[in-house]
């Protein structure tokens, strides 16, 4: 565990990630808990009665079938907000932390590159997305054959793993503004309020005729258009996003290899 | 001829209207402990991080154990072993996984060489990093430098946080490297423990080198405050004619001057009359240096 960065990052974070996954898994479970009670007249009615517009920006459309239902809730825009928080605080420990910390000093004068060093965190980083992501998969499988919600694995399947991708552009984002600024609070300011921006361009702006195009450059677009639950997977959005987190990852690497390490 | 473990040719280092380094010129000779000192802000530390390639230079170059800033970076800093000037260290780990950490980053070291370290600096290996005192920290420091035997050890005010008893443990430590032939580059701006184990001194100004000599003929008198309080009122006239004492002030039964040199005469004066205490303090390095300067100046005219 105490071998390399890529290990000794899990073992840093050990408490951290038992936590958030345990609150992914329970914020999962309780939202296919409540589909019968969904399936429900009332409920669905109530819903039934918000302006269009909203249920379209919030994906609340079609709660009563199960992809809908799943597609409006757990992957509409609680677990994914807060799979991608998770991400961000995971991607700023890998360097701002540190350099806060004086640690950094220390740790780039030893007999690594920073490049390895670099990408040895960011790939744990990516690790725990996936895993946590995997977990979900499993919770919700697992509660769907309870709640007696009828959800094919491969499509389901196909969710999560766009959710990992959505996730990962965000997380490498934050590693890479941190690796750059050096400053936690700056750099998850950045790397959330991109975050924000990206969300918003895909849900309210395709309500606002001449910024309709804005979808096309956010990462939730690409995440949830092809409308995995009921459609399986897009390979062609997972290939956008996971460029994106390569483009990121690379040049993240390459401004953080060539730059000052500020001292404390 | 020697070679260098470490060469500057004009190193400089700008923070837009900031003066860093300015033009600084440094040869270091392998198997030496080179004493760098100089005043706070002087760019101690920036020259260091400079040559641990932690930030970039503005400009000159510079060679470390034989080779260029920015060649074979992951080959040079196996050979070196630094301690930095603030060193902080943060987390919920045991001090031993910690150590076992960066050990594991060296690609292992001997375990009796570490153990032997952290008995001799008296560091509780199972405490945890976080509860650790600021001094204790620094042995972490000290014992990750030193672990891996390395060719050159760069320390940055390496003794701050240590008690006077485990300060003369570091020096010892110091000198059994300079006895196996490896080269020690300490910056400190405490005089007196670099005149006590460098063989060359390198003092940095402003962000130049203004002086490098052997630390035996560079007689930097270190300048001392000295206070006594007598039972009674002393004459002055016994006082003035001490050599080395300046802003020599008598008043009543209180005496205070600064001195420079052997408190030898003062004390055979002082010592005629009963005295009630006597105060000697060491002043900052800026202030020695003045009376340096002042008395190197005097000396050359």
């Amino acid at each position: 565990m105490l071998r390399n960065p890529f290990l000794k990052f899990f073992y840093d974070q050990r408490v951290s990630l038992l936590v958030w996954n345990i609150a992914l898994v329970a914020t999962s479970v309780m939202y296919v808990g409540f589909y019968p009670m969904m399936k429900d007249q009332q409920m669905a009615s109530a819903i039934n009665s918000y302006p269009e517009a909203v249920r379209d920006a919030l994906g609340l459309q079609d709660l009563a079938s199960p992809a809908g239902y799943l597609s409006g809730t757990v992957f509409g825009l609680v677990v994914p907000t807060l799979v991608i928080i998770f991400a961000v605080l995971l991607g700023l420990k890998v360097n701002a932390a540190d350099e806060e910390a004086g640690t950094l000093d220390l740790l780039m004068s030893y007999p690594i590159s920073r490049t390895s060093f670099y990408v040895q965190r960011a790939a744990a980083v990516l690790c725990c997305l996936l895993d946590a992501c995997a977990l979900i998969f499993v919770a919700v499988l697992l509660t769907s054959r309870v709640v007696d919600m009828q959800i094919e694995v491969d499509r389901l399947a196909a969710a999560c793993l766009l959710l990992v991708a959505l996730a990962a552009v965000f997380a490498i984002l934050a590693v890479a503004v941190s690796g750059v600024m050096g400053r936690r609070a700056v750099a998850g300011g950045v790397a959330g309020a991109i975050a924000v921006v990206a969300y918003l361009a895909n849900s309210f702006a395709p309500q606002i005729p001449d910024i309709e195009g804005l979808r096309k450059i956010s990462a939730f677009y690409y995440y949830s258009a092809g409308d995995p639950l009921s459609k399986g997977l897009d390979l062609g959005h997972l290939g956008i996003l996971t460029a994106a987190v390569i483009l990121l990852l690379v040049a993240g690497s390459y401004a953080f290899s060539r730059r000052d390490i500020a001292s404390v | 001829m020697t070679s260098l473990a470490i060469e500057t040719n004009g190193l400089e280092k700008k923070y837009g209207r900031r003066r860093g380094l300015v033009d600084l010129n440094l040869q270091v000779p392998q198997g030496t402990v080179f004493g760098f000192i100089g005043p706070n802000g002087a760019g101690k530390s920036t020259t260091i991080r400079i040559l641990l390639n932690l930030i970039q230079p503005t400009g000159g170059t510079a060679t470390v154990l034989g080779r260029k800033l920015g060649d074979e970076k992951v080959a040079v800093r196996r050979q070196i072993g630094y301690l930095p000037g603030t060193l902080i260290l943060e987390g919920r780990q045991k001090v031993k996984d910690l150590l076992a950490y960066l050990g594991n980053l060296r690609g292992g070291v001997d375990r009796r060489v570490m153990d032997d370290l952290c008995d001799r600096l008296e560091l509780d290996v199972n405490a945890s990093i976080n509860k650790l005192s600021k001094g204790n920290k620094q042995k972490v420091g000290i014992v990750q430098a030193f672990m891996h035997q390395p060719e050159l050890l760069i320390l940055d005010e390496p003794t701050s946080g240590l008690d006077p008893l485990l300060q003369h443990t570091f020096l010892e430590l110091v000198e059994e490297a300079h006895r196996d032939g490896r080269t020690v580059f300490m910056s400190s701006h405490v005089l007196s423990e670099v005149q006590q184990t460098a063989q060359v001194i390198g003092v940095i100004r402003e962000g130049r080198m203004v002086k490098v000599q052997n630390a035996k003929e560079m007689h930097l008198e270190s300048l001392r405050r000295v206070d006594i309080e007598f039972a009674e009122s002393v004459p002055r006239e016994m006082f003035v004619k001490i050599p080395g004492l300046k802003n020599l002030n008598v008043a009543g039964n209180h005496v205070n001057c600064d001195l420079v040199g052997s408190p030898d005469q003062l004390v055979k004066v002082a010592a005629r009359f009963p005295m009630v205490s006597l105060l000697c303090e060491e002043p900052d390095l800026e202030e020695t240096f003045y009376s340096y300067y002042e008395m190197a100046e005097k000396n050359a005219s």
